[in-house]
């Protein structure tokens, strides 16, 4: 009791002090001659509660976050802006208040509008929610994460000489699943050079990148396996000339290498190595408005080039099959003619030459398309473009192919009507020897009601896989509607989709669709599938209020080679902000059920709450 | 945490401390001089205007408490304001396309008003630009987007709009000056995009087309404000860099500027305003200055500049002079009204006073 006492006497004072803190604003603070500063920010307090695996605990305390911004001599010599939170609420996560974050954000710039400019910056927080992917599901599984990043930067921009940038970066960042044991982490170092030079009408530029993660992560799916420990290492280094031509034409070279190097141990180790050298060089003109011609030219030693760094980034498991033995040389050229204004054809051929999995295929690709919009008053808003491609091997031909393209966007009676059909089929990969086809559609309408009075609804979807290979398909629906009446809105959805995805730090991402499957080593994929729907309501009912609400369900299911794993989250959420000129009333209802794992997995249920108080000030 | 705010407020107490930091109040810039005129007129600063705030009368302690706990409200403050009307009974009326509405500063009974009509699936105003007032402090605004006239009663009700068509559309191409004659029943509006000034009847009906494109006399290039007093029509010829002086049936007077960089020329002329001496002010946008002729067209004087202090202009728009001779200069880019007060001969000669 004399404890509670005491610490409402503290928080009483406390508050005093700070309202009398702030009489003296809308100044700014000196100190010596030359360093100014502004301080603005928000402190409150906030009294939260939650359950747990059936326990619960209360808590209250202050929060708070500021902004301090200043400079040394002048802005352009040096300024900086440090901003702290505490205890702030995660109100505008998609997982709600589960936690509270504590960190701090920070820059400081050097010599701003001078030849030499500088840059360092800092960010750290804590116990933050993130959200660990699941492809085809809005929510994800809620995940706690702590990041810190620190970057600093410089350039030389001196005239007539080549400018040059320099960065250098740290990145770590730690996470757990809610309701799974064992904790993800990754550190990311980069370095990044740059530089440019413009010289008698040529532009070069030079590039090198250097990057190393370190990742960590538990197979939390998988109980009893041991932790998956990668290390990759990727220097990528590139340059490239531009000119201009005559005939409103230009051209340009380009040359990319990019090696790495990658570490990967579970309860067995795998270290693979490799790098990849792509040439490119093309020119395009541009002789009369209606025509333009481009020619290209470009060899690849590796399918490494092909891969999306964001792989190599999160720390996917890269085991390419035989990634070393691909050679790819290709040449082409592309002509389009416009004939009239709402018509235009297009032409190309490519030879390709490409080595995988030991063999040499050679095939060349024709191609032609048309592209038509309507001009007549009852079709207004239709455009069509289709076009074939055919591609012919030494061997064999592939078939031929087929690209269309229909859109349609109108307004109808008050009604906006958009839709779109994409249809391709037997288009080339990545790799010669494979093919894909998809299709993917839209359809979505908009009608204005009445006063601020909107309705919408849509539909969408795609399917994509590799021809004649089965296992590779991917797809994805979704329905959406909502209504808007003012600053008031309703909204609801509903999606499923399948496909392959490959295991990272970030969560599950879904493999390139113009890299086969085969290019992976089998147990590096997984097969998804998964659905989820939802609700979300917001309402403005006052100038100063705002609540939100939203319901979200998803279920998922992964089938790797060797276990089949559930995933499944429920969540309901609730926020509401109340203001009174610089005082904000803020709630928050947060309730998660999320199971990973085996079927009938148990779930783990967490509600967490809070209501307190803010105040804003402008220190100084 | 409680005990850091004392540590900190002790810390900046601390003398070795104090001795360095000093806290910059944003203290009020002085006023520019007086601007001294020939024959002892003169030119006075008075003030400035940008928020609900001005508006304000004195504050109670109950005022002055919840200010401390609550925090000042938001004022309502101009955004990009254009043109300014004063009516009868001393309002400021001002033109605010930026915040697409009207403000109505009322500083002798403490009130303001924000009129807008952004969310009306009728009528709904777009972009106002210019204002004008009839002998009733009806309240006239052009749109230039929805090419209509909007007019409000005083207390900012919404009456009713001229020149709307009856798909909903606008007669006019781009209006953009107003001027309301209440004696004779007329309105006269610009409308750039035509190069014509239009005379209607207090209904909205045409009674007259003044002007067509060119750069001779009663032609115009993009005109833009203007301003009827006495038997006059002053139309600002925009891109002809001119004022142009027409009677009251459109009929050729005279005209004041041309295009140039000195004293006297014009470069984006856009309010104009009379004072009681019959002087022709003429704000001059890019330049940042008004300047002052005289009715033969000579130049008097000009005052301002660019820059963002008191008595500078950041391209100023509107401008209007009332009945006091006091001067309302909407300076745009500023985001503020500036008042100056001229002191002519008759009012020296009677006792008046700075």
């Amino acid at each position: 009791m004399w404890q509670k006492s005491s610490t409402i006497r503290n928080l009483c004072c406390a508050l005093a002090g700070v309202f009398l803190l702030a009489l003296p604003a809308v100044a700014q603070l000196q100190v010596g001659d030359y360093l100014r500063m502004n301080l603005n920010g928000s402190m409150g307090f906030n009294y939260g509660g939650g359950i747990n695996g059936g326990l619960s605990d209360h808590s209250m305390g202050f929060t708070g976050n500021g902004v301090l911004t200043g400079s040394y001599y002048s802005p352009s010599f040096l300024n900086f802006s440090v901003s702290p939170f505490y205890n702030r609420e995660q109100s505008n996560s998609v997982f709600g208040s589960l936690a509270n974050t504590t960190g701090v954000s920070s820059d400081v710039n050097l010599f701003n509008g001078s030849h030499f400019p500088g840059s360092v910056s800092y960010n750290k927080a804590f116990n933050s929610i993130g959200s660990f992917g699941v492809p085809g599901s809005d929510l994800g599984l809620a995940e706690r994460t702590n990041t810190q990043s620190f970057t600093v930067g410089w350039s030389a921009f001196v005239p007539d000489f080549p400018t040059f940038s320099a960065s250098y970066g740290i990145d770590d960042s730690s996470n757990s699943i809610v309701g799974e044991a064992g904790t993800d982490a990754v550190t990311n170092r980069t370095l990044n050079l740059l530089s440019t030079y413009r010289w008698d009408g040529f532009m070069m530029t030079g590039q090198f990148q250097h990057r190393n993660t370190d990742a960590n992560f538990t197979q939390f799916l998988e109980e009893g396996e041991a932790p998956i420990t990668t290390t990759t290492s990727s220097n990528s280094y590139g340059a490239t000339i531009q000119h201009a031509l005559p005939l409103a034409g230009s051209f340009g070279v380009s040359w990319n290498r990019l090696s790495y190097a990658y570490n990967y141990q579970d309860s067995t180790s795998d270290h693979n190595s490799g790098s990849s050298d792509t040439v490119n060089g093309s020119a395009a003109f541009h002789p009369t408005d209606k025509l333009a011609v481009s020619f290209n030219a470009t060899y690849n030693d590796s399918l490494l080039g092909s891969i999306p760094q964001t792989l190599l980034s999160n720390g996917a498991q890269i085991d390419l099959t035989e990634a070393s033995s691909f050679r790819s040389v290709l040449v082409g050229t592309d002509v389009f003619y416009q004939i009239f204004k709402t018509l235009g054809v297009h032409a190309d051929v490519a030879h390709e030459d490409q080595t995988f999995l030991g063999q040499t295929y050679s095939a060349t690709q024709f191609g032609g398309s048309v592209n038509f919009n309507f001009d007549h008053s009852l079709l207004k808003g239709l455009s069509f473009s289709v076009g074939v491609v055919d591609t012919a091997q030494q061997a064999t031909n592939t078939g031929l192919g087929f690209v269309g393209n229909v859109n349609y966007d109108r307004k109808f009676y008050g009604w906006d009507v958009g839709a779109n059909f994409s249809y391709a089929q037997n288009v080339q990969t990545a790799m010669l020897v494979y093919t894909t086809s998809s299709y993917s559609y839209l359809a979505s309408l908009r009608r204005r009601i009445g006063e601020r009075k909107y309705f919408m609804a849509g539909y969408s979807g795609s399917h994509s896989g590799i021809s004649a290979n089965s296992g590779t398909t991917s797809g994805a629906q979704r329905l959406w509607t909502g209504f808007i009446y003012r600053g008031n809105s309703l909204n609801a959805y509903y999606d499923k989709s399948n496909g392959l995805a490959i295991y990272t730090n970030a969560g599950l991402l879904p493999v390139p669709a113009t890299l086969p499957a085969q290019a992976f080593a089998p147990n590096s994929l997984t097969s998804y599938s998964s659905k989820g729907y939802g609700v979300s309501l917001g309402l403005n009912p006052t100038r100063r209020l705002v609540v939100s609400a939203s319901y979200g369900k998803s279920d998922g299911s992964t089938i790797e080679p060797t276990l089949s794993i559930y995933t499944n989250n429920t969540l309901i959420n609730a926020t509401m902000q109340y203001r009174l000129r610089k005082i904000f009333v803020n709630g928050g209802f947060t309730r998660l059920q999320q199971s990973a794992g085996t079927a009938g997995t148990s779930p783990v249920m967490v509600t967490s709450y809070y209501i307190g108080f803010s105040r804003w000030f402008n220190f100084f | 945490m409680g005990a850091l705010l004392p540590l900190i407020a002790c810390l900046l107490l601390t003398p070795s401390w104090a001795a360095k930091v000093k806290v910059n109040e944003k203290t009020a810039e002085p006023p520019p001089p007086d601007l001294l005129l020939e024959g002892g007129r003169k030119l006075h600063y008075e003030r400035s205007f940008n928020s609900e705030k001005e508006t304000e009368g004195k504050r109670g302690f109950f005022t002055k408490l919840v200010d401390v706990v609550a925090g000042e409200p938001d004022h309502p403050h101009l955004v990009r304001p254009y043109s300014i009307a004063v009516d009868s009974r001393g309002r400021a009326v001002v033109s605010d396309p930026g915040a697409n509405g009207i403000h109505i500063f009322d500083f002798e009974n403490h009130k303001y008003k924000f009129i807008e009509r952004r969310d009306k699936d009728k009528d709904r105003m777009r972009s106002p630009q210019c204002v004008a007032l009839d002998a009733q402090d009806n309240i006239y605004v052009t749109d230039s987007e929805s090419g209509k006239i909007f007019v409000f009663e005083p207390s900012g009700k919404f009456r009713r709009t001229i020149g709307s068509l009856k798909g909903g559309e606008g007669y006019f191409k781009r209006p953009t000056g107003i001027a309301v004659d209440s004696a004779a029943q007329r309105i006269y509006i610009t409308d750039t995009l035509r190069d014509t000034v239009f005379v209607l009847d207090m209904n909205g009906s045409v009674l007259q087309k003044i002007g067509r494109r060119g750069n001779g006399n009663v032609e115009f290039n993009l005109p833009t404000e203007l301003l009827v007093h006495d038997q006059n029509l002053f139309v600002v010829d925009a891109m002809n860099f001119r004022v142009q002086f027409l009677d009251r049936l459109g009929a050729f007077q005279t005209e004041v500027g041309g295009i140039g960089d000195s004293s006297g020329t014009m470069f984006r002329p856009k309010g104009i305003a009379v004072d009681s001496e019959g002087h022709l002010y003429v704000v001059d946008g890019l330049w940042g200055v008004v300047q002052v002729f005289d009715q033969q067209g000579r130049l008097l004087y000009y005052f301002g500049g660019r820059g963002t202090g008191n008595g500078a202009f950041q391209l100023p728009a509107g401008l209007f002079i009332d009945r006091d001779d006091r001067i309302f200069v909407v300076d745009s880019y500023n985001r503020r009204i500036q008042v100056f007060r001229y002191f002519g001969l008759p009012k020296q000669a009677q006792g008046g006073r700075p």
